[in-house]
């Protein structure tokens, strides 16, 4: 346990460093903050107009942070060998696996903090209101980085920083519009059930990045929601098993690796 | 050798079984709550698309809807539909669009003289239907509903459903809740009109004082129930001024004095001014059904061969007269049947006040030796969304409607063809 905590301390002091990722997150506060300016070009919609693009920007630099992050985390340990110096010591390779997530996670949390407190103050600024139900959307948005963190760092494992940069940008606009697919297909009584099986197959086993998109309903405040706390909590399940699962798929594949 | 490590297998396997599992249960709350409704990309340009998918839905949305008002104020009307579609889309539970979209088809397709092309009004009403559809537990669209039924088509049997299921729900703004008692009375429930305006008044009476608000909900409460209890004593109590009957002696006739122009006139006794004759010109045999169901699915294509006009005539010293012309509007006029049918009606049910007092607002005190028919209607089932907050006597009312009312009314119906119209082989087309 020790090891583990050592090396995810590492990998978020690395993380924290790293020019990119703090490109981004500056960026994105930037944004955040003259998001209140857009209020002339929105009409009446101007409320919809700064939750919307600020959950947008969120989202946005979440997903890049956590690709950009987690593609290079074990595959630069392994070009610059300094995996070996860590392996020789008492740690094993699942340490090494979960230690580099947990970092990732860290990171995330820390990045999301920054965004969502700015996000908070320009809402309040803008809106003349504190909006309590934003930090729902943040928190979900938080799970949903840390699940795509976690089927990137499964990529690491077996394939080149390239290809996992398309492969996780992939995975993540599919896993986005699986659900709708699913829906719409479900809706429609023209649906042969051998496509529809084949789609729910598919919702079945990859993971699904739209349960996280709970945006809507804060952006539209006056729906009425069924059970929205068991869904959250739920939704939160799903994403820690899942997160489990790929953490347990890149043990195995990074257990039998050579070096 | 490269070990096996079997239990990273055993857990991988039940992880993925158990994640499956949850994500099904999830799903269904997620369609509920969560979902975009529809995935179907049509229209959006692919940057577009890609803005959405990265998270920028609503947002493109406000901005595409920015877009559609900007056509509005150009005159614009056609661009905006397509929009309507994109921004539905993208944001399903953005209200203002759902009202404001089945408004603009509703109302604002006219030809040159400003006669709405009715239509488009299926098309509103199934749209305002998938907002509905999207956003069961709001009271706003089922108004905005209620209202089209009400004011557009005035069936006031059909839009008492809508504005009673929008009427249980707590947060409507009050004086909105005044719509289902004048939707009751309109379409002879008068007992359930005084019931409500009663119930409202009782309700208002517990915040006078509050603000000046309050007080003025209150005195408009109580006017409107005096005012019903006074009207309906005057017309149906004991010596009603509705008795006896008018001799309506109505009667109308058609000319085609060019090709696609028509000259109407007639005569309805009432001896006094407010009245006013509903005249429509269709496809021999062809009605447009006002109803969501009458469209499978959404379209905003209106049927392109369907003849059909519609237009009211003020009544004047118990005469009306009027020369429609349809000749500079072929695509909502095409001529395309052989027959057609003019058909004027006067019914009492929208007639002014000063009218009503006359002859009842069910015409209890009209008569007419050719013309007079009794109409009896019951509302349309409808099919309450799962979620809507209706109370289960509501629901089952709502799908299996009993109360059936009554009013009278004349009709006539008079036939043309195609070549009478167009004034074929004499000097026209």
């Amino acid at each position: 346990m020790n090891a583990t905590l050592a090396i995810a301390g590492a990998t978020f002091g690395e993380a924290v460093r790293k020019r990119i990722l703090l490109v981004i997150l500056l960026v994105a506060l930037l944004i955040i903050l003259i998001s209140p300016m857009l209020e002339p070009f929105a009409g009446r919609g101007a409320t919809t107009m700064i939750l919307s693009f600020g959950f947008g920007v969120i989202q946005l630099a979440g997903t890049f942070i956590a690709i950009i992050m987690c593609t290079s985390m074990i595959p630069v340990e392994i070009e610059r060998r300094t995996i070996y110096t860590i392996l020789s010591k008492p740690v094993q390779r699942y340490q090494f696996v979960l230690g580099k997530f947990f970092g990732a996670v860290g990171t995330m949390a820390f990045m999301y903090l920054m965004m969502g407190i700015v996000f908070l103050i320009a809402t309040r600024l803008a809106l003349g209101e504190f909006r309590p139900d934003i930090i729902h959307g943040l928190i979900m948005f938080f799970f949903q980085s840390s699940l795509l963190a976690a089927a990137v760092l499964f990529f690491s494992t077996f394939v080149s920083p390239l290809v996992n940069y398309f492969l996780s940008g992939g995975l993540y606009l599919v896993g986005n519009l699986l659900s709708s697919f699913l829906e719409t297909l479900q809706r429609n009584p023209e649906t042969t059930p051998i496509a529809q099986m084949v789609i729910q197959i598919l919702t079945a086993v990859m993971p699904n990045f739209s349960l996280f998109n709970v945006q809507n309903p804060i952006i539209n405040p006056e729906q009425v929601l069924v059970d929205p706390l068991a869904y959250t909590v739920q939704t939160i399940a799903y994403a820690i098993v899942y997160m489990a699962l790929l953490l347990v798929g890149s043990m195995l594949i990074f257990n039998q690796r050579e070096m | 050798m490269k070990r096996k490590y079997p239990n990273l297998w055993v857990a991988l396997i039940v992880l993925l079984l158990v994640q499956a599992v949850i994500q099904m249960r999830v799903h269904p709350l997620w369609v509920r709550n969560y979902a975009p409704k529809q995935v179907t990309p049509v229209g959006l340009a692919p940057e577009q698309l890609l803005v959405a998918i990265a998270g920028f839905r609503e947002f493109l949305a406000t901005i595409l809807w920015v877009r559609a008002d900007g056509f509005f104020h150009s005159g614009n009307y056609d661009a905006i539909l397509p929009m309507l579609r994109l921004v539905t889309w993208l944001d399903p539970h953005n209200l203002e669009v759902y009202a404001t979209g089945a408004w603009h088809m509703g109302y604002n397709f006219t030809d040159e003289a400003q006669r709405s092309d009715r239509r488009y009004i299926p098309m509103a009403l199934k749209f305002l239907e998938e907002g509905i559809q999207n956003n069961p537990t709001v009271w706003d669209l089922y108004s905005e509903m209620g209202w089209m039924y009400y004011h557009k088509i005035q069936d006031p049997v059909n839009a008492v459903p809508w504005m009673q299921i929008a009427n249980e729900h707590p947060n409507m703004i009050p004086a909105r809740r005044h719509m289902l008692a004048h939707a009751l009375f309109k379409s002879g429930r008068f007992d359930e009109a005084v019931d409500h305006w009663a119930k409202l008044f009782l309700d208002a009476e517990k915040d006078r004082g509050k603000d000046w608000e309050s007080n003025n909900l209150y005195d408009v409460r109580q006017n409107n129930l005096e005012e019903l209890i006074l009207d309906l004593m005057r017309r149906y109590g004991p010596e009603p001024e509705t008795q006896p009957p008018v001799d309506l002696g109505f009667d109308a006739t058609v000319k085609v004095v060019r090709p696609r122009v028509l000259l109407v006139e007639g005569r309805l006794g009432i001896p006094t001014i407010g009245c006013r004759v509903t005249v429509i010109l269709r496809d021999k045999g062809r009605t447009l059904e006002y109803s969501p169901k009458a469209l499978k699915t959404f379209t905003f294509e209106v049927d392109s061969k369907l003849t059909y006009m519609q237009d009211s005539l003020a009544v004047r010293e118990e005469k009306f007269r009027r020369e429609i012309d349809m000749s500079k509007d072929p695509k909502m006029y095409p001529f395309k049947a052989e027959e057609y049918e003019v058909e004027f009606i006067f019914e009492p049910r929208y007639a002014s006040p000063n009218v009503q007092a006359r002859i009842g607002s069910d015409g209890v005190g009209m008569y007419d030796a050719r013309y007079m028919e009794v109409v009896r209607e019951k509302p349309s089932p409808i099919e309450v969304p799962k979620y809507a907050r209706v109370s289960d006597a509501l629901r089952r009312e709502l799908e299996n409607p009993t109360r059936e009312v009554s009013y009278r009314r004349v009709r006539k119906v008079v036939t043309l063809t195609r070549a009478e119209i167009l004034m074929l082989g004499k000097r026209g087309e």
